[in-house]
């Protein structure tokens, strides 16, 4: 390998600081991306310098898109009084992959973590408030992780909202599509026990 | 004990601590004697089989590369048959492990699952009464696990929580009293699950310590924590309330909290607290102890242990080691058992005896 200071290894790097990237997959990208350089390597320098120049974070809530406010608040057919509560971008991906949510998103920016030091005032609070009142929604869905910081989230953002009197609600715990009850822990099936529904 | 205890007949053990390679049969056999001069590696087959228990870490809680044969890079891997299921967990690269039974993957924490519970002890409970309240308590904590499959989630979860409250005050500045309220009612909630929890296994224990086998001590065990004691007077809902008020008002002095609780033993025969007692009757209580666990487990849940006993003859004179001996035959679940040359005890006939060579 060259010097320090040559491209490579600070492409090598770069590389391994992705997430889900370590040091082996970080020299197999570098080598597959100059080995292809005009099929891969140049589109990506493209698409990497414009997604940076253009890709900017929703103000109003938080999504990521090419336009600010973002397709989805400006879509006149998602204003469904329905807000539903995300941790991430990555979340309101998934939901948007299932298709099934036509409101409208709230992206918090993170969960609440006392071990991490995710503050409530890092998250997009406020803003939720706000938003909650001025598009006159009717119900907030707070889809968040299952995980301890999850459901801390969801209890705290319940209670910021419980003075406006909205419907708030939150995603069903349970067994998932293709799940084997036999296999899964105990906590996962009283909770679908206890929330189960009429057939 | 069920006719169908389990029984492990096949273990395999690759590039695993002191083994390059090492595979038995135990035709099983109820009892499984594993000799052999120290450092000839007796402990790691033992400890081999308690990856398949509790936490899925072992009896040293070690870390996937510490399983590493000495010296060696390449991956380890234990396979066990029990009862013609064959459990395979094997070191994958990143410091993973993966874990399957017969051929299918499993995304589960290693273990036997329903079919068998492991239950173990090593030289370093002979000391549990004269060790601290975590080491009684995390012992406890263990057998409540396998009779309550919810209760380490709950300890992970309160345990999570406790952190989270101290980070919380820890912090600086002002506490954001929406917040510490949301972690403190977790908090409670998870802390009276565990109480009720122990209490409920405990009543259940005190009936077998009642009652040894062979000439074991008698015994009873009693739980000092807060939150437990008030389960015992309180309904569970009463005792949740209770612990959130205290825990707002920060009046916690002089409270046990669930995970600074205490399990302290009598010795019923010379009504002394455990740790009064001789190092030879501190072990026979604490094997006691785990022999009731076992009873208790057989009996109730009809899913017989299985047993790792890690040099159980120390300490024991041969009266007590014959009886040890006939305690865990009349116990009709395996038992493994490592010696180093303790035992002057006669051996049951049925007993597969393996000597590991220096």
């Amino acid at each position: 390998m060259q010097q320090d200071n040559s491209p490579l290894p600070a492409l090598l790097k770069i590389l391994a600081k992705l997430p889900g990237v370590g040091a082996r997959s970080s020299r197999r990208l570098a080598l597959h991306l100059l080995k292809r350089k005009d099929a891969v390597l140049y589109p990506l320098i493209d698409a990497l310098s414009t997604a940076a120049t253009d890709v900017v974070s929703c103000r109003e809530c938080g999504n990521l898109d090419t336009v600010d406010p973002c397709g989805l608040c400006t879509d006149p057919r998602r204003a469904t009084q329905q807000l539903c509560v995300v941790a991430d971008v990555a979340d309101l991906w998934a939901l948007e992959r299932g298709g099934s949510f036509k409101g409208r998103y709230h992206v918090l920016g993170g969960l609440l973590s006392a071990l991490d030091g995710v503050t409530p005032e890092q998250l997009r609070l406020d803003a939720l408030v706000s938003r909650v009142k001025a598009l006159g929604i009717t119900e907030v869905i707070l889809a968040l992780n299952g995980t301890m910081d999850g459901q801390s989230t969801a209890f705290y953002v319940g209670d910021k909202l419980a003075p406006l009197g909205v419907k708030t609600t939150r995603l069903a715990f349970g067994i998932p599509i293709g799940g084997e009850l036999d296999y899964l822990d105990d906590s996962t099936v009283s909770t679908a026990m206890a929330a189960r529904q009429l057939l | 004990m069920p006719p169908s205890a389990p029984r492990i007949d096949h273990l395999r053990l690759v590039q695993f601590r002191s083994h390059a390679l090492f595979e038995m049969e135990t035709d099983t056999a109820s009892l499984v004697l594993v000799e052999g001069a120290n450092g000839t590696g007796k402990t790691n087959i033992l400890e081999a089989l308690s990856l398949f228990g509790f936490g899925g870490r072992g009896f040293r809680n070690a870390a996937t590369m510490e399983l590493h044969r000495e010296g060696q890079a390449a991956p380890w891997g234990v396979a066990v048959t029990l009862d013609e299921t064959r459990y395979t967990l094997m070191e994958a690269p990143g410091d993973t492990r993966v874990f399957k039974i017969d051929d299918s993957i499993q995304k589960s924490t290693p273990s036997f699952g329903e079919a068998a519970a492991l239950l173990w002890l090593t030289p370093r409970h002979d000391r549990l009464f004269d060790s601290s309240a975590g080491d009684r308590r995390r012992f406890f904590d263990r057998f409540v696990s396998a009779f309550y499959a919810g209760h380490s989630g709950h300890l992970r979860a309160y345990d999570y929580r406790w952190r989270e409250r101290r980070a919380l005050f820890e912090s600086g500045g002002a506490v954001d009293a929406t917040w510490r309220r949301v972690i403190e009612q977790s908090l409670a909630g998870h802390a009276v699950a565990i109480a009720a929890a122990r209490n409920a296994v405990l009543a259940q224990l005190q009936r077998w310590l009642a009652e040894p086998l062979a000439d074991f001590p008698p015994a009873s065990l009693a739980l000092l924590g807060w939150v437990e004691q008030r389960c015992g007077e309180l309904p569970a809902v009463l005792v949740e309330q209770e612990l959130l008020e205290r825990l707002e008002r920060g009046a916690l002095e002089g409270v046990l909290l669930p995970h600074q609780a205490d399990v302290t033993a009598l010795h019923l025969g010379k009504n002394a607290p455990a740790h009064r007692c001789s190092s030879g009757e501190q072990k026979a209580v604490v094997m006691a102890w785990l022999l009731a666990e076992a009873r208790l487990l057989a009996a109730e849940q009809e899913r017989a242990p299985i047993l790792l006993l890690d040099e159980p003859f120390t300490h024991l004179d041969v009266t007590r080691q014959g009886a040890l001996l006939e305690a865990l035959l009349a116990l009709g679940c395996q038992v493994w058992l490592t010696d180093c040359g303790t035992l002057s005890a006669p051996l049951p006939a049925a007993t597969k005896r393996l000597k590991l060579a220096a």
